[in-house]
This record gives C-alpha cells, sequence and structure tokens, in this order.
C-alpha cells in the first residue's frame, strides 16, 4: 500500500514537472526498463486528461449559457424582398465578435441537401455568397441561415412579376453579414447619408423561381429572427440602396419596436412555469393539454377572487396567483392575431405567474394582467408602463425595463378591441362560473362520501355496541343469580365484602354478615360481582364456609386462509340471551372471555369477492381453534341466524353494515389522498397559497403556542407535527381547553404526557372561556396551520368499539334499582 | 480577435471567453448536423465533444493550426458526426473533407478516464480536480474541502486516486 502510494507520488510529480533535473532522469531511466512503472504513468496520464476534460466540461457548460444569455432574438417582420439591416445610429462599431470565415471556400465543396452555395449574378457589388434554400411556397416554411438567423415565410405570400401568387417550388436566396468583420468584407458600409451605424447585422433576402426574381405580397410579411449580442435601445430596421459608387447607403429606417409579432396562440404557454414540473414531481403529468388544463383551473380555483365581503366563508383563500378563468378565458383562437397572441405577452405572463415571491406587487398581478386584457388596440409599451405604475418594487422595475424596449402593437380596430373585451368579461365569469361549479361538485361528493362513511360507521358501532351491551347485562345477571344460590344468600343480607387474596388469576372475597333486617339490599355484594362482570375477572366469594365463583375463559380463533378473505368477522353469541359480541381481533387470533356459567356459540363470517363464507360451531369451549370457513348463500346464512334456538336478525346486518363501511373506508381514502395530493400539488403551483383558517392559524399559533411549542423540534411542550395524526380532533380541541381537568380524569393519553413532561409542569388551558364553537374552530384553525396538507389518518377499516361503561352501568342501576 | 488570440485564450485561464466566442459557431455546427440526419440536441452534444477536442489539441505543446480555427472545429465536428452516424449504424455517405485528427485511440482512453472518474463521487473528484486541475497546495485543499490537516487531506487524495484508478482499469478490462 505505502509503496504504492509513494510511486504514484513519484509519477505524479514527473507529471506534473515537479521533479528536479537529476531525478527525471534517474525517473526516465527507470521507466525504460520498468513495464509495469510505465503502464502506471500512462495510467495516471489518462486519469489527467480525464480530469482536464471534467473541468473543461464545466467551462464549455458556462460557455454556452453565456452565448444564451448574449443572444437575444430580434424580430423583424419585412414586407419588402432586399438588403436590410438591423442598426442603430452611434459613432462606433463596437466589435466584439471573432473574425468570420467569409471569402474561404472550404465549404463550399460540400452537397448539402436543401442549400445550395452559388453565386447569383445581383445587381450589386455586394461579395457575400448566398444560401439558397428550396422551400414549398403551398406551406408555411422556416429557414435557419448558418449564423442562426431563422426566416419564417408564410405560405404563398410570394408573388410573380405580374404580381399573381406563385405555386410550387421557389428558392429563398439568403445573403447574410452579422459580424463586423463580414461586414467589413463584404465591402458593405455601415452608412446613413453621412451618419456610421452601429449595427446588428445585415441580410438580404432574395426570392427566385425558374432564375425570376419574385416579389413579396406586402401582405404578408416575412418574419426574421436575428441573433444579436445585445439588444440597444433605438435599434431600427434600414433599407439599403445601392449607391452610384456602389456601396451601399441605409435608408428609411423604420422602429422594430413597431412589428409585434404574433403567433398561434394555442402554440403559447399560459400555464404557471411551476405547474408542469409540479405534475411530474407528484406523478400527475400527461402531455394531453386538456387534463392538464383541467388540473391547473382546479387548482386555481380559489384563486385570484376577491371575497364579497370580510368574513366571507365562501372564499377561504388568500388572494395569491392569477385565476385559472382569466386564463382560460384568454387562451383561445378568440384572441389570436391580438397582442395576448406573442411571445411577449407571454413572458410578461410569466413574470406575474411568478409574482408570488414579490410581496410587494401580488396583490396587484390580476389587475395588471387585465390591463393587457382591456387594452388590446394600445402599444405593448403603453401597457408596460401602465403595468409599471400599478405594480411595486422588483416587479415595477422589471415592467418598466420592458417598456423601455418599446414593443409596438398589432393593428386591432378599436372596434375589435371592444368587442373582445366585453366578450372577455363575460366569458371569464362564465369560465369563473364552470371551473367552480367542477369544483363544488367534487367537494361535494367528497363530503358526501365523508358523510356516508361516517353515517355507516355510527350504525355499524351502535349495533354492536347495543348488542355488547346487552350481553354484559345478561352476563351481570347470570354471575349475580349463580353468587346468591350458591351462597344461600338473597336480597335481604347486608353484607360487607373485602378483597382478602389475590392469587394468580383470581381474587378472593370474603364476606361477613353483619346484621339481619329487611331493609337493606346486597348493594355490596353487587358491586363485586358487577365490576368482575364488567372487567371480565375471575373472582372467588366466600361466606362462612360457602364458596362461589365466578369464571372467565379466554377464547382465541384463527381463520384457515385468512388472506383469501377481504372482511371476516368473529361473533361469540351467548345462549338464551338474543344478542352478539362482536370478538377483538388481535392478530392473528379473534378473541374474548367467556363466562364458565354460559353457554355460547361462535359464528365466524368473511366476504371475498361479494361472496359469502360461513362458520357456526354450536358448543363452544374455551381455547384456542382454528376455523375453516364455507362458502353459504346469504339466506342460508339468515336461516341459521334466524333458526329454532336463535334470533339474531341483526347480526347478518351487523356484518353487513360492517362490510358496507369497509367498502366506503376504501373509496374514502381514496379519495382523501387525492385531496392531499391536490393540496399539495397547489401548494407546490401556488406557493403562496394559504388557506384562510391556516393564515387565522399561524396568528394564532405564533401569540398563544409558540413561546411553549415549535412544530417541528420540542421547545418546552412536545413538537406539534402530526399531532393531529396522534389523537383525534375532538381529544385535542379537549385538551387544549382544559389538560388539568383531562388529568384529573385519568385520560391515558393525558396522562402519558403529563407523565412525559412532567419537569415542565402541566400545560395551562387555552380557550376555556369563549363559546364552545368558536372555541372549536379556533382550535381546529391551529391545527389546520400545524398540519399544512397533511389529512389525519384515523383508523378507517375496523370498526370496534369500545363499550361505554359508565353507560353501562347506568342501564344496570336502572334495571338492579341501586 | 484573431484566431492566435483566441488560441491563447484557451490555453491560459481565460478558457471561459474563448469557448464562448467559440459558440458563435454552434448554429452551423446544428446546422450541419440537422441536414445529416441528427437532432438538435445531437448537434449539441458533438459541439461540446469538438470543443473538448479542440481544447486538447491546442493544449498540445506542438499544435500548429493549419487552417482557420473555426473551420479546424467545423472539421472536428464533421468528423465526430460521421464517427457518431457509423456508430449508429446510419452513415451513408459524405465526403465532406475532413481534417486529419490523428490517432482517436487517445480520445477513447480519454472518454473512459472521464467516465470512471465521474464515478468517484462529487467530493472525491472536487479533490482530484483542485490538485491536479487547478493546481492548489495540499493546504489549500484542506482548508477548501474543511478537512482537518494536510495529512487528512493527502490521505483522502490518494483514496480518491486509487478509486479513480481501480474503476479505470475495470472499465478498460470491461470495453476491451
Amino acid at each position: 500500500m505505502h509503496d504504492n502510494q509513494a510511486m504514484l507520488e513519484r509519477i505524479e510529480r514527473y507529471l506534473m514537472k515537479n521533479m528536479s533535473e537529476d531525478e527525471r532522469s534517474t525517473f526516465e531511466e527507470e521507466l525504460e526498463k520498468d513495464g509495469n512503472l510505465k503502464s502506471q504513468l500512462n495510467q495516471m496520464q489518462d486519469l489527467l486528461m480525464g480530469l482536464n476534460r471534467i473541468a473543461f466540461k464545466v467551462h464549455i457548460k458556462k460557455a454556452k449559457q453565456y452565448y444564451k444569455n448574449l443572444i437575444t432574438l430580434k424580430y423583424v417582420g419585412i414586407a419588402l424582398a432586399g438588403l436590410v439591416a438591423i442598426a442603430s445610429i452611434y459613432w462606433a462599431i463596437h466589435i466584439y465578435l471573432v473574425p468570420s470565415t467569409i471569402g474561404q471556400k472550404n465549404e463550399q465543396n460540400g452537397t448539402e441537401p436543401e442549400v445550395v452555395y452559388q453565386e447569383i449574378v445581383t445587381k450589386d457589388s455586394i461579395s457575400i455568397k448566398t444560401q439558397l434554400f428550396k422551400i414549398d411556397t403551398e406551406a408555411n416554411a422556416v429557414i435557419e441561415s448558418e449564423s442562426g438567423i431563422i426566416v419564417g415565410i408564410p405560405k404563398s405570400c410570394l408573388l410573380d412579376n405580374l404580381g399573381k401568387p406563385v405555386n410550387g417550388q421557389v428558392f429563398i436566396g439568403l445573403r447574410e453579414a452579422i459580424t463586423p468583420a463580414q461586414i467589413v468584407l463584404a465591402g458593405l458600409e455601415t452608412k446613413n447619408g453621412n451618419n456610421i451605424l452601429e449595427t446588428g447585422g445585415m441580410f438580404h433576402l432574395s426570392a427566385y423561381q425558374n432564375g425570376v426574381e419574385l416579389q413579396l405580397d406586402s401582405t404578408k410579411p416575412i418574419i426574421v429572427k436575428v441573433p444579436t449580442s445585445e439588444e440597444k435601445e433605438g435599434m431600427q430596421l434600414y433599407k439599403g440602396e445601392i449607391t452610384k459608387e456602389g456601396g451601399v447607403n441605409w435608408v428609411d429606417p423604420k422602429p422594430l419596436d413597431q412589428s409585434l409579432i404574433p403567433v398561434d396562440i394555442l402554440s403559447l404557454d399560459f400555464y404557471p412555469p411551476r405547474l408542469i414540473p409540479a405534475m411530474k414531481q407528484h406523478g400527475l403529468y400527461k402531455t394531453d393539454k386538456t387534463y392538464t388544463d383541467s388540473i391547473y383551473y382546479a387548482l386555481s380555483t380559489e384563486l385570484g377572487q376577491k371575497p364579497i365581503s370580510e368574513g366571507d366563508s365562501y372564499n377561504d383563500f388568500k388572494i395569491v396567483g392569477i385565476a385559472g378563468a382569466t386564463i382560460k378565458t384568454i387562451w383561445d383562437n378568440k384572441f389570436n392575431n391580438t397582442l395576448l397572441a406573442t411571445n411577449d405577452f407571454e413572458y410578461r405572463l410569466k413574470l406575474l405567474h411568478n409574482s408570488c415571491n414579490d410581496e410587494a406587487s401580488y396583490d396587484f398581478t390580476n389587475d395588471v394582467l387585465n390591463l393587457y386584457i382591456n387594452n388590446l388596440d394600445k402599444n405593448l409599451y403603453e401597457i408596460d408602463l401602465m403595468a409599471a405604475k400599478v405594480l411595486r418594487g422588483p416587479l415595477k422595475r422589471q415592467f418598466e425595463s420592458l417598456a423601455r424596449l418599446k414593443k409596438g402593437k398589432l393593428e386591432v380596430s378599436k372596434g375589435l378591441a371592444a368587442e373582445l373585451g366585453v366578450y372577455f368579461a363575460k366569458r371569464r365569469l362564465m369560465n369563473e362560473k364552470i371551473i367552480q361549479e367542477a369544483r363544488n361538485s367534487y367537494l361535494v361528493n367528497y363530503n358526501k362520501q365523508l358523510h356516508d362513511f361516517n353515517v355507516s360507521k355510527t350504525l355499524s358501532r351502535d349495533i354492536i355496541a347495543e348488542n355488547a351491551q346487552k350481553a354484559t347485562l345478561h352476563d351481570i345477571e347470570v354471575n349475580r343469580k349463580n353468587v346468591a344460590k350458591q351462597l344461600g344468600v338473597n336480597s335481604n343480607l347486608n353484607i360487607q365484602v373485602m378483597l382478602t387474596n389475590q392469587e394468580e388469576g383470581i381474587q378472593t372475597y370474603t364476606a361477613r354478615v353483619y346484621s339481619f333486617g329487611w331493609n337493606n339490599i346486597d348493594r355490596a355484594l353487587s358491586e363485586v360481582v358487577i365490576n368482575a362482570s364488567l372487567s371480565k375477572t375471575n373472582i372467588k366469594i366466600q361466606i362462612g364456609g360457602k364458596t362461589s365463583k365466578i369464571i372467565y375463559n379466554d377464547l382465541k380463533l384463527t381463520v384457515k386462509h385468512k388472506e383469501n378473505f377481504e372482511k371476516i368477522s368473529s361473533y361469540l353469541i351467548p345462549s338464551n340471551a338474543n344478542c352478539f359480541i362482536k370478538m377483538q381481533e388481535q392478530k392473528p387470533y379473534y378473541t374474548d372471555q367467556m363466562n364458565a356459567d354460559i353457554q355460547y356459540q361462535t359464528v365466524v363470517i368473511g366476504e371475498s369477492n361479494g361472496k359469502r363464507y360461513f362458520n357456526q360451531t354450536k358448543k363452544q369451549k374455551p381455547g384456542i381453534y382454528e376455523v375453516k370457513l364455507k362458502e353459504t348463500s346469504i339466506d342460508e346464512i339468515k336461516k341459521v341466524l334466524n333458526g329454532q334456538s336463535l334470533k339474531l336478525t341483526n347480526l347478518f346486518h351487523s356484518f353487513e353494515v360492517e362490510a358496507e363501511v369497509l367498502a366506503k373506508a376504501k373509496e374514502f381514502k381514496k379519495a382523501k389522498q387525492a385531496q392531499e395530493v391536490f393540496c399539495r400539488l397547489q401548494k407546490d403551483v401556488f406557493p403562496c397559497v394559504m388557506r384562510r383558517s391556516e393564515i387565522d392559524g399561524k396568528a394564532l399559533f405564533e401569540y398563544n403556542c409558540k413561546s411553549c411549542h415549535a412544530i417541528n423540534h420540542q421547545v418546552v411542550g412536545p413538537a406539534l407535527r402530526g399531532v393531529s395524526t396522534r389523537h383525534s380532533r375532538e381529544w385535542i380541541v379537549e385538551w387544549v381547553s382544559n389538560p388539568q381537568g383531562m388529568i384529573s380524569k385519568k385520560d391515558p393519553d393525558a396522562v402519558k404526557l403529563y407523565e412525559q413532561y412532567k419537569t415542565a409542569g402541566v400545560m395551562s388551558a387555552f380557550f376555556s372561556n369563549l363559546e364552545p364553537f368558536e372555541r372549536d374552530h379556533t382550535i381546529e384553525s391551529i391545527i389546520n396551520y400545524i398540519d399544512g396538507c397533511t389529512t389525519s389518518d384515523e383508523q378507517l377499516e375496523n370498526v370496534q368499539p369500545k363499550l361505554d361503561v359508565s353507560d353501562t352501568l347506568k342501564k344496570i342501576r336502572v334495571r338492579f334499582g341501586f | 480577435m484573431k484566431d492566435e488570440d483566441l488560441i491563447n485564450r484557451l490555453k491560459t485561464g481565460k478558457v471561459q471567453q474563448g469557448l464562448a466566442q467559440l459558440y458563435r459557431y454552434f448554429p452551423k455546427v446544428r446546422q450541419f448536423v440537422k441536414r445529416n440526419g441528427g437532432t438538435s440536441e445531437q448537434a449539441n452534444d458533438i459541439f461540446q465533444e469538438s470543443l473538448l477536442v479542440l481544447l486538447e489539441k491546442t493544449n498540445q505543446p506542438d499544435f500548429i493550426l493549419t487552417a482557420s480555427l473555426d473551420t479546424y472545429l467545423f472539421s472536428i465536428c464533421k468528423y465526430k458526426w460521421k464517427a457518431e452516424l457509423i456508430k449508429l449504424n446510419r452513415y451513408v455517405n459524405f465526403d465532406y473533407e475532413l481534417v486529419d485528427l490523428g490517432d482517436t485511440s487517445d480520445e477513447k482512453r480519454y472518454h473512459l478516464a472521464e467516465q470512471a472518474l465521474s464515478n468517484v463521487g462529487e467530493r472525491c473528484l472536487e479533490i482530484l480536480k483542485s490538485f491536479y486541475v487547478l493546481h492548489l497546495s495540499m493546504q489549500e485543499i484542506a482548508s477548501k474541502m474543511q478537512l482537518k490537516t494536510e495529512e487528512v487531506a493527502k490521505n483522502q487524495k490518494y483514496r480518491c486516486l486509487e478509486k479513480a484508478r481501480q474503476n479505470y482499469l475495470k472499465l478498460t478490462i470491461s470495453t476491451n
């Protein structure tokens, strides 16, 4: 290892020329002899080259970026073929380019398929070769020159000598001198009378068919994009005139800014810049525009609308971002050939979409957008100025500098502009309504799903709880009777019962009889029996020499091939009670306790693919058993359950309701997840979106909670992220408004928290003086703020109500009269 | 700017400005590649690759420019595109004048070395680049990479180099 390192260091010193003369010659001698050293050297050389390449690539990447920034494309609409220059008047030529190769012949050997280089006899003496492009007049054509001039030629824009449109193939000749060197070499002067022009490039366009020069239909201007290094104010389009001396004089300047270039409005991108990346990130991206539209419009429903009045609960959003309805309205063929259908407008819209980072401005973005829509007949720069006036901060400066480019207008008659204005206003309202309705119907459906789910869940819980209560009452009754019988006591005794022994699994009570009489009932004994029945504790009661026992045994059932069923429920049915107990699921068992003095049977029902599976064990013994389910028709199950010894119409009903809850839970969970993705997507696309309840929540949090809590880390109290998944909302509300009360009540979660944060003391109560409705709402707002987009994930599938002991006790008291 | 100046820029620290100037020729190359069955992206790759070759060539001590720089660059591009077409099995025939770039087996080896190096991890690459390309001292590297001592930096560099050498060895074996 060490030798290796030493050798590498030597190679390195050699390659980096850090060796002394002597050392160097020794090394080179060694190289001759030592093949291994030589190959190591070569390898090292390669790696150094590789490193250089990587370093160069970074440079290349940066250079490309620089080059890209350098090029801004100028748009020119020319109505006449001929020599044209884009220039502004300056007294010096700004040279920033590398020498050109004009005049060197090495490219002309090629046989490139579309371009033929040839000298065409031209009327001027300017020695620039002509690039010839073959195009078809029947369709729009785009050609790109060597220097990157892009020429868009609309279909049938060329006329013959007689002014008739020509058909078929024509040649477009393009001569270009973009760099000063090209210009100088070509003998082109940059003069306008006696002024020298600073040029942004010159080019000459001509068209031929069968050797005849064609003319341009002046109503169909050719579009030319010329690459320039910088967009200078005051650049204009000049026409070249050949002087008698053979030079060129540039005359007839036309401002470039009059030429907004309309493009197909549907080819533009009016989406918020973050939309597509966010959709990709959430795996929602498709190339289908209708689909993307629908997502965008849905995301933006709540944006850009002003609440009708303060505290209007319908609009729960702060106004940030551009309204989807506005975009839907203008992104339409109707607005083709207006300034909205230009790259320039697209650029401005992008700025507005991004204005969210610019707190000073985002309240005004919709107003600014409306300026453009409502002033279609004005010059773009005039509207830019108006926009800059409305805006504040960095965005204001951006629009001011846009205005300085003096972009012009598209000829739209005042009448048409007004008409489009009216159309826009109407259509926008309509679109807004459509989008809002679509979103509302979705939300209504969502809420209905939630409601349905809750209703069947409650129903299912009620049925199960009611039966469980019945079973408990039956249990108590049986125990009471047995105890009384076995101990030979009746209700005329006043006895005191004491816990005298606690062995494993069984508690022994001893009772003493104090007095005889007619006036007392066996309250104490009943209390013991009832408590044992409720908590299913094994007890032994002794009075005198007599003993009575209440014993509970465990029953555990497993189901064969459990994984094949979508839902399984197991029921324990005490005989002669006409009720059932839903057994608790403790994986892999369904379990419950059986009173040794009661006969039970068990029923297990499963569901798979809409079919029902069934098992009945008539004389169930305690222990662990595996149950095999058999496919059984619904009628048959009903028949068994309503048979001679059983009257359990509601057991099967209960199962069906449970199955329904499961199905609804699945559906609702899907909707819930979709809702969550929607929420996240919305935050990604419109980063400034905040629901009003979140805004309120934030303020409330900062005022009330911040001194002891943070969202993501523990301060005095615990971190609050995910609190709504740890506890139910009702619990949180109760805890926040009355923590001490909950601890005194021995709420297990509350006690746990108390123990955990004992050193910090009990949290003080908040919002306890508010009306309950107001209090709930306030605390909910804070939870919403903490949650962001997380919706709490309650246990959706399993309906397993806890037995409400207090309610049962009440019933017992009524029934047994104490 | 004269070709010689440009070449000097490429040789000295002002590589970036030089490259930016060379990017002026990109539209021409793009046009060429597109005309010969390629896409803009391919043109972009070819152009970048060619710039790399040009940089390597100009950095060789015996480099003499025989044609103008842009002709030379353009030739490299043509040559590269031809090679690409052959690789894609799509080469038909184009008889452009091609510059003789000499033995291209070097090129291939450098390409492999580059691949080997790009798999050593970002930190390693940074260390190697700092030492071999930017010629920073071990002390400077230690402070740049927030390593405790020069000695640690030295060891790190050695380990990174070893990693690169192993990668390179594997690549050479698998390609031969």
